[in-house]
C-alpha cells in the first residue's frame, strides 16, 4: 500500500499537471486569435486609408475602397436594429412577465430556442423564397434589415429575458401594492431596470449582424455597387426619406468575401483591410457589451 | 419581568388615549387561505377598527404576514393561490377577497409597507410620486404638495428636502423605509398595511419608525404584522394573536398583554413560547 | 364588471379617509385600455417566432417539392454525384453530405477535447478572478465574424499546413475543420462549463473527503453527473459546424467530392448554397430549387442535433 504521503503527493502531481494543459488549450486559443488579428492587421493596415473607405468596388485592386460597403452596412443595420430590438424586448417582456403558464406559450418558447439554433443560411433561404421572390420585395436594404432581424431576434429576447429575471420581486410587489397594472409596472419599473441587460444583448445581437454574411450572400445580394442608396435625409419637407429601404446595397462582409474569392493576391490585400474594419467593429461592439454587463453585475 | 414591561407600556399610552365607540374599517369574516394545497389560514374572524392601530403578532409561519396579504391581494401576482370568505372593507361594504374584485382597484385604496425597504430605483421625489403617478396625476404643481404631506407625514421631509432629486438608494436603512411609508401615503389610502416594518432596521431607526405609526394612527387606519411584542404593545390598540394559521384570541392590546383569556396567548406574550 | 364599477363609485363618494378621491373612473378605463392592448402587442411580438419557424419550414418545404417532383427521393439520398448544373445532372447529396460532416468531425475532433479541458479547468481549477477575465476572451473569439475565420483558414492556415504537409490542396477540408473547431469552442466550452457548474457542491465535498485530487473529483464525480449537459455541449456544436457556412465556402472550395481525404477540397451542403446564390439561376429554375432541397436536408440535419442537445440540457437541470 502507498503512504499518504505518495498519495498526496501524486494528487498534486494530477492536478499540477492538469492546470498545465488547461492553461495551454487557453494559450492555443488565445494565440490564435492573436495569430488572426495580426495576421489581418499585418496584410491589411498598410492598405487602409482615406482612399480606400471612400473609395467604391473597382476592377483594379488598388482602386478598390469599401465606400458602398461600409454604408449600405450602416443602412441595413439601422433597419435591423429597428425591427430586432423593439420586437425581441416586446417579445422577452411578454415571456417572462404576462405569458400564463400553457401549451401556447410552450410552443413559443420551443420556437424561439430553436430559432437560436437555426443555421443562419436557412434564413437566407427564407428570404430568398418569402421575401425576394414571393413578397417581391427584392434584394434591397429592407430585406437585408429584415432577414439580420430575424436572425438575431434570439438574442435579443433571451438577453432580455435574463435581465427581467434578475429584478427583485420586492420591485414588483412595491408597484402592484401601489395599484399600478402589469403595464405601468412593466413601463415604469421593470423596462428602466432591465435596461442595460437589454443594451448588451442588443449590442451583441447587433455585432453578430454586422458580421453575417451567408443569409445576405443568399438573397443574391451584388457585390459591384459602385453607388451609394438614396440619402435617408433630404434638404425639403419632410427632410426624411425612405426609398434607401428599396435600394440595392453592398455590405462589408460580402465585400471582404468577394475580394477573397478573387485569385490575384493585391485583392487579399483589400480583403484583409476589409476585415480590419469588420473585426474592429465587431470587437468593439462586443467589448462594450461586455463591459455594460461588468457594470450591471458589479452594481447588483 | 417582560409582563411588567408591557402593562406599564400599555397603561403609559392608554392613560392618554380614552376609549371611544367603535366603527369598523374593515371585518374579516370567515377567511380561509389556500397557497395550493396547503392551507395556511383557517376561518380568521377580525374586526379592524377605524383609526386604530391593529397588530398581528404569532410565532414566524403563523400566516399573520399570509393574512395581511390577503388585504391587498397580494397573494394574487402568484399561482395557484386561493381565498374563500369575505375581507369587507368599509363603508362601501365591498369584499376584498371577493372572486369578482378587481385586485388593481383594491389596491388603490389600500396602502402597503413591505419588510424590507424597497424604494424604486429613482429619485426620492420619484419614488413618493411613484402612486400618484400610476393613478394618472403628474400636474407638478399636485405632486410637489403630495410629496412634500407625505414626506413630513412620514417625518422624513427635514431630512430630505434639499436632494429631492437624488436616488433613494442614497438614504438610509431607517430613511429608506420611511419613505417607502411616505411611498404608501401619498396616495391616501384608506388603510395601511405594514408587513414587519422595522425589522430589518437598527434600534434607533425602529424608534423613529414607531413613532410615526403612533401619529399617524390619529388620522388613518393601520394593520401591521410584527414579531417583536413590546413594539405591539407600544403601537398597537388592538391585538390578533395567530397559530398554525388561526386566529387564536382578538382583543384590545391591554388585555392581550396583560390579561388573556387563552393560556396559549399568555404562553407567547410572557415569551414561555414561540 | 358592476363590483368595479361599484369600488371606483364607491370611493369617488370619498367617506371617511377618502383616500381614492384621487383616482379618476375616466383614468382606470384608459389605464385598462392600454394594458389590453399593450398585452395583445406583446403577445404578437412573442409569437412572431412562431411564424418564423412555420415560414421557414413552409418555404423549405414547398420550394423542395417541385425540386422531388423531378428527382426521386431515392435518388437524392443515394447517388453519388451532384452535378445539378451539368448537362449530365446528377443529384446525389452524399458529396455534399459527407463533406459536411467531415469538415464537422474534424472541428468537433478539435473541439471535444479542448472543450472539455477549458470547461473542467475553468470550473474545477480557475481561480473566480481568472475565470472573470477567460470567459470575454472566449466570448470575443466567438464573436469574430466567420467570414473572418473563412479569411484566416485560407489564407493563413492552409499556407502554415503546407509547409508541414506538401500534399495538401488550396482548397481543403482540414483547415477549414481545425478553424471551426476554434470558432465553436467558446460554445462547447460555455455550455459544459454550465453543465459542470450545475454539479452540487456536496458531491465534490464528498470525493474530496475520500482523498480525491481536484482531477480524480473531475474525472470520477463532475463530468459522469454533469455529462448529459457535457454531451449536449458536443451535440449543439456539432449542429454549429455543420450549419456554418462562410468558412467552409471560402476555404474548402466549391467542387463537390466524394472523399475521405481531409486534405482534398470539397463543397460542403452550405458552401454549395453560396455558390448558387452567387450565380444567377432564373428563379423556379431545376437548379433554384436544388438549394432549397440542400436547405430542408441541413435543416432537418440540425434540427435533429438541437432537439437532441436540448432535451439532454434540459435533462441535466430537472437533476440538480
Amino acid at each position: 500500500m502507498k503512504s499518504y504521503q505518495q498519495i498526496i503527493s501524486g494528487n498534486k502531481r494530477t492536478d499540477r499537471t492538469f492546470v498545465v494543459i488547461g492553461l495551454l488549450v487557453l494559450l492555443i486559443a488565445m494565440l490564435t486569435l492573436v495569430a488572426l488579428i495580426l495576421d489581418l492587421a499585418i496584410q491589411g493596415l498598410p492598405r487602409l486609408d482615406w482612399d480606400f473607405m471612400t473609395n467604391f468596388p473597382s476592377r483594379r485592386a488598388a482602386r478598390a475602397g469599401i465606400m458602398s460597403a461600409w454604408v449600405g452596412t450602416t443602412l441595413v443595420m439601422i433597419v435591423t436594429a429597428a425591427l430586432a430590438i423593439p420586437l425581441g424586448v416586446a417579445a422577452g417582456v411578454y415571456l417572462e412577465e404576462y405569458a400564463p403558464k400553457n401549451w401556447i406559450t410552450d410552443i413559443i418558447e420551443i420556437n424561439v430556442t430553436n430559432l437560436a439554433g437555426v443555421p443562419s443560411i436557412i434564413y437566407g433561404l427564407l428570404a430568398l423564397g418569402l421575401f425576394v421572390y414571393g413578397l417581391g420585395l427584392g434584394q434591397t436594404i429592407q430585406v437585408a434589415g429584415l432577414v439580420l432581424a430575424l436572425l438575431i431576434l434570439p438574442i435579443v429576447i433571451v438577453s432580455t429575458r435574463e435581465g427581467i429575471r434578475s429584478l427583485p420581486q420586492s420591485m414588483r410587489e412595491g408597484s402592484y401594492a401601489l395599484g399600478a397594472d402589469q403595464w405601468q409596472t412593466t413601463v415604469r419599473y421593470i423596462l428602466p431596470s432591465a435596461r442595460p441587460a437589454i443594451l448588451t444583448g442588443s449590442i451583441m445581437g447587433l455585432s453578430r449582424a454586422i458580421g453575417e454574411t451567408a443569409p445576405v450572400i443568399t438573397i443574391g445580394a451584388l457585390t459591384f455597387i459602385a453607388f451609394l442608396p438614396p440619402s435617408p435625409v433630404q434638404e425639403s419637407v419632410p427632410f426624411i426619406n425612405f426609398d434607401w429601404l428599396e435600394s440595392p446595397f453592398s455590405l462589408l462582409p460580402i465585400q471582404m468575401f468577394n475580394w477573397i474569392s478573387r485569385p490575384q493576391a493585391d485583392f487579399h490585400v483589400n480583403a484583409a483591410a476589409a476585415g480590419v474594419v469588420l473585426l474592429a467593429m465587431t470587437l468593439l461592439m462586443n467589448s462594450f457589451a461586455i463591459y455594460i454587463r461588468y457594470r450591471l453585475r458589479k452594481v447588483l | 419581568m417582560k409582563d411588567l414591561d408591557l402593562s406599564a407600556l400599555i397603561e403609559a399610552r392608554d392613560g392618554q388615549k380614552p376609549e371611544t365607540e367603535p366603527t369598523l374599517r374593515a371585518n374579516v369574516d370567515q377567511l380561509n387561505f389556500w397557497y395550493g394545497d396547503f392551507q395556511a389560514l383557517k376561518n380568521i374572524n377580525l374586526p379592524i377598527h377605524d383609526k386604530k392601530v391593529t397588530a398581528l403578532i404569532g410565532a414566524s409561519g403563523c400566516g399573520k404576514s399570509t393574512l395581511l396579504r390577503c388585504f391587498n391581494r397580494m397573494h394574487d401576482l402568484y399561482h395557484n393561490n386561493r381565498y374563500e370568505g369575505a375581507i369587507t372593507l368599509y363603508p362601501e361594504g365591498d369584499n376584498i377577497v371577493g372572486a369578482k374584485t378587481d385586485p388593481m382597484l383594491i389596491r388603490l385604496r389600500v396602502g402597503m409597507v413591505f419588510q424590507k425597504p424597497n424604494p424604486f430605483p429613482k429619485s426620492i421625489y420619484e419614488n413618493v410620486a411613484a402612486g400618484l403617478r400610476i393613478r394618472g396625476i403628474n400636474k407638478r404643481t399636485i405632486l410637489d404638495d403630495k410629496v412634500e404631506a407625505a414626506l413630513t407625514g412620514a417625518a422624513l421631509w427635514d431630512e430630505v428636502k434639499d436632494r429631492l432629486n437624488e436616488g433613494a438608494y442614497s438614504l438610509s436603512g431607517g430613511q429608506q423605509q420611511r419613505l417607502c411609508i411616505a411611498r404608501a401615503l401619498a396616495p391616501e389610502p384608506e388603510l395601511l398595511l405594514l408587513d414587519e416594518p422595522t425589522s430589518a432596521l437598527d434600534p434607533i431607526a425602529t424608534a423613529k419608525v414607531e413613532d410615526l405609526i403612533e401619529k399617524l394612527a390619529d388620522n388613518i387606519t393601520i394593520l401591521i404584522v410584527t414579531h417583536n411584542m413590546q413594539q405591539a404593545a407600544r403601537i398597537s390598540d388592538h391585538v390578533g394573536y395567530m397559530h398554525l394559521g388561526e386566529m387564536v384570541e382578538f382583543d384590545l392590546a391591554s388585555r392581550i398583554f396583560v390579561k388573556p383569556s387563552k393560556e396559549q396567548t399568555r404562553a407567547y406574550v410572557t415569551g414561555r413560547f414561540g | 364588471m358592476s363590483d368595479q364599477a361599484a369600488l371606483i363609485g364607491g370611493a369617488a363618494d370619498g367617506q371617511g379617509a377618502g383616500g381614492s378621491v384621487l383616482v379618476d373612473p375616466s383614468f382606470l378605463w384608459r389605464r385598462k385600455l392600454k394594458d389590453r392592448i399593450a398585452r395583445v402587442v406583446l403577445f404578437l411580438s412573442a409569437s412572431l417566432s412562431v411564424f418564423v419557424t412555420a415560414a421557414i419550414v413552409y418555404i423549405l418545404i414547398t420550394e423542395s417539392m417541385s425540386f422531388f417532383e423531378v428527382v426521386s427521393i431515392w435518388d437524392f439520398l443515394t447517388d453519388t454525384q451532384w452535378t445539378p448544373l451539368f448537362t449530365d445532372a446528377h443529384y446525389g447529396i452524399l458529396p455534399l453530405l459527407s463533406a459536411t460532416l467531415m469538415v464537422s468531425g474534424i472541428a468537433l475532433l478539435v473541439a471535444v477535447p479542448a472543450g472539455t479541458v477549458l470547461a473542467v479547468y475553468l470550473s474545477e481549477y480557475a481561480p473566480a478572478k481568472l475565470r472573470e477575465a477567460i470567459k470575454p476572451i472566449l466570448e470575443l473569439l466567438g464573436g469574430v465574424p466567420t467570414v473572418v475565420y473563412g479569411y484566416f483558414a485560407l489564407l493563413f492556415v492552409t499556407p502554415l499546413l503546407q509547409k508541414f504537409m506538401p500534399g495538401l490542396n488550396g482548397f481543403n477540408m482540414l483547415a477549414p475543420g481545425l478553424v471551426m473547431g476554434i470558432m465553436i469552442l467558446p460554445y462547447v466550452v460555455s455550455v459544459s462549463e454550465d453543465a459542470m457548474r450545475a454539479v452540487p457542491d456536496t458531491l465534490r465535498e464528498g470525493a474530496y473527503a475520500l482523498g480525491f485530487s481536484r482531477f480524480h473529483t473531475a474525472l470520477r464525480v463532475v463530468i459522469p453527473g454533469a455529462f448529459s449537459g457535457i454531451t449536449a455541449a458536443y451535440i449543439l456544436g456539432m449542429s454549429r459546424a455543420v450549419g456554418e457556412t462562410m468558412v467552409v465556402a471560402i476555404a474548402a472550395g466549391q467542387n463537390p467530392n466524394l472523399t475521405l481525404n481531409p486534405s482534398e477540397g470539397a463543397a460542403t451542403m452550405t458552401a454549395y448554397i453560396v455558390q448558387v446564390s452567387l450565380g444567377d439561376l432564373p428563379h423556379g429554375s431545376i437548379g433554384y430549387q436544388t438549394i432549397f432541397a440542400v436547405g430542408l436536408t441541413l435543416f432537418v440535419i440540425t434540427l435533429l442535433f438541437n432537439i437532441i442537445g436540448f432535451w439532454l440540457r434540459r435533462r441535466y437541470r430537472e437533476v440538480y
